[in-house]
């Protein structure tokens, strides 16, 4: 896999991680085209199911940005997600892809150059980690 | 991906609520004020809610403006007009604690009065107007030396002692003092334009003082910088510096030595100055912003302002439908600002009370009777209770109840449920879309 170019899934809270990745395009912070953003409602409504489907389409990495913590929109989606990532992580590390390639991360929606800057990391940390397993069997 | 989504999409019905048309003002300064009164004067009940024991706010320690025109009989005015109207009700000494009910028709509890009576508001339209203020920063001898004084200060002492300004020979003002920082990256935006105002207002009263003002960038916007070319022509003398050297301060008895570097003569030049006026800004009133953040679960900027929803689409709507933002709450702003920006609520708040129903959008969660095998688990997931067992043995859902957070539907194991308009089929149909186009 030469000049391997990492493809980074991003389900963006509606109410946070979303707004700041529209705040940081307002403030012109460049972050890397790897991370693809999908918006849901709150960060608790993504599925065990979103997060192996992509994997299993041949995503590098995924993580689920959602809101501080106690900041939730509605109460404690964001906990409930927080619980589902470890959980993921586990049943990721059971079939063979690494759990560092899951994260859940925290944001509010005022915080553009944190979610430029957590682009920027997460994509340079699965860059360092390679290609998905299931990518380079995809490609063979 | 978007096109992706739009494929699977499904017709939805839009759920509406009937619309309390009670409106909720917190914050009793120029801009709580002038929203509540361009909504009573159509008519709605408002409710204006200030934490302090008398309207007015911040602009109450301000005289004149830039165009010099004079604040406080406005302000008076402002006062007696909301107190006096027939739809207005004031509410002083009003701590907000608890808000709950859904967009249209809200619920917010307060503690009033020094024996802390509790009230419940029932309201359909929020307005935060809460203000912002001064910065309480310590630097540059502002607490240990008389001499030193903030802008805000030097105003009052320009308004209501003027004697005092005829004994000043040099006068120096530091702008950007606690701002535009590390700590405080944000910039006060007012601050250019109160320096200039006072400079002006001081040489009118003594024109032979001399008056130096330290800035890092002058920004007095738009029609303001007429006044700032006034000021030069009248020979207020404007040095840069930069923030790696700021000015040095040394209290000498009733004065204060300034020392600050020169860019054009590249020297040391020290003021001995009567008065030193620090433009030391506003700030979020983080104490108050914060809780309420947390009661109404609105967004705030780093700064700790009130996010609004879209800085050029929805400029005063906040992301809850019914919340609005105006005055320095939202951003520091000068008077004029504030005012369109009350102004602006109210003409957003009219579009919804116009109406006697609010449109809560699609967004609810819906069960398929035929998977659920009744398991509970949405019930217990719900954060809102909303989730029950219907007399059919099946759970149901109300979709006038439903946040849309669609919690359960992650939940469910028999993905019985679907969140309508973020449908499992489309959030994989982007997926699957993203990876069409990886891949090939």
């Amino acid at each position: 896999m030469e000049n391997f170019e990492p493809v980074i899934i991003a389900f963006c809270c509606h109410y946070c991680a979303y707004t700041a990745a529209d705040m940081a395009g307002s403030q012109r912070l460049p972050y890397p085209a790897n991370v693809k953003i999908i918006r849901i409602p709150c960060s608790g409504k993504v599925d065990a199911l979103h997060i192996i489907k992509a994997f299993e389409n041949g995503a590098d990495g995924v993580y689920v940005a959602g809101c501080l913590e106690g900041d939730c929109h509605f109460k404690n989606g964001n906990e409930k997600a927080a619980r589902r990532i470890t959980y993921v992580r586990n049943y990721l590390e059971e079939i063979g892809i690494e759990s560092e390639r899951l994260m859940m991360v925290t944001m509010s929606a005022g915080m553009g150059y944190r979610f430029a800057q957590t682009a920027t990391e997460i994509t340079e940390k699965i860059r360092k980690l390679g290609p998905s397993p299931i990518k380079i069997a995809i490609a063979q | 991906m978007a096109v992706a989504s739009v494929i699977k999409a499904q017709p939805l019905v839009d759920q509406t609520l009937p619309i309390n048309k009670n409106i909720l003002v917190v914050g009793g300064g120029i801009s709580g004020m002038t929203s509540a009164l361009r909504l009573a004067d159509q008519g709605f009940q408002v409710y204006l809610a200030e934490k302090s024991n008398e309207l007015g706010g911040v602009a109450k320690n301000i005289f004149k403006t830039l165009e010099g025109d004079d604040v406080q009989p406005f302000i008076a005015g402002l006062i007696s007009q909301v107190k006096e109207h027939e739809y207005i009700q004031v509410i002083t000494g009003a701590i907000i604690v608890d808000h709950s009910g859904m967009p249209g028709m809200f619920k917010t509890g307060m503690q009033i009065g020094p024996q802390m009576f509790y009230r419940q508001i029932n309201h359909g339209v929020t307005v935060l107007a809460t203000g912002a203020i001064p910065n309480p920063t310590k630097e540059y001898a502002l607490e240990s030396c008389k001499a030193v004084r903030t802008q805000l200060e030097t105003h009052k002492v320009i308004a209501k002692t003027p004697d005092t300004v005829k004994e000043w020979d040099n006068i120096v003002m530091i702008q950007c003092v606690g701002s535009r920082t590390a700590d405080n990256p944000n910039c006060s935006r007012i601050c250019c334009q109160t320096a200039i105002k006072n400079a002006l207002a001081i040489l009118e009263i003594n024109p032979k003082a001399r008056i130096f003002v330290l800035y890092r960038d002058m920004r007095t916007y738009g029609f303001q910088e007429e006044y700032y070319q006034k000021a030069r022509e009248k020979g207020v003398i404007f040095v840069k510096y930069s923030q790696d050297t700021p000015p040095t301060v040394k209290p000498e008895g009733e004065q204060v030595e300034v020392t600050f570097t020169d860019a054009i003569l590249g020297q040391k030049i020290t003021v001995t100055a009567d008065s030193l006026c620090l433009s030391t800004g506003l700030i979020a009133d983080n104490d108050s912003s914060e809780e309420l953040a947390m009661i109404f679960k609105l967004p705030r900027t780093a700064d700790g302002y009130f996010l609004e929803d879209h800085v050029k689409l929805r400029p005063v709507d906040l992301p809850v439908p019914g919340f609005f933002v105006a005055g320095t709450a939202h951003s520091p702003k000068l008077i004029k600002e504030s005012i369109s920006q009350a102004n602006a609520v109210a003409a957003r708040a009219q579009t919804m009370l116009a109406r006697d129903s609010i449109n809560l959008g699609a967004a609810a969660a819906r069960v398929d009777s035929k998977l659920c095998a009744s398991c509970l688990i949405c019930v217990r997931t719900c954060p809102f209770d909303v989730p029950f067992i219907n007399a059919d043995g099946y759970s149901e859902i109300d979709p006038a109840k439903c946040h849309g957070c669609g919690m359960c539907v992650s939940e469910c194991p028999a993905k019985a449920i679907q969140l309508m308009q973020f449908e499992d089929d489309k959030i994989l149909a982007q997926l699957e879309e993203i990876f069409e186009k990886v891949n090939a």
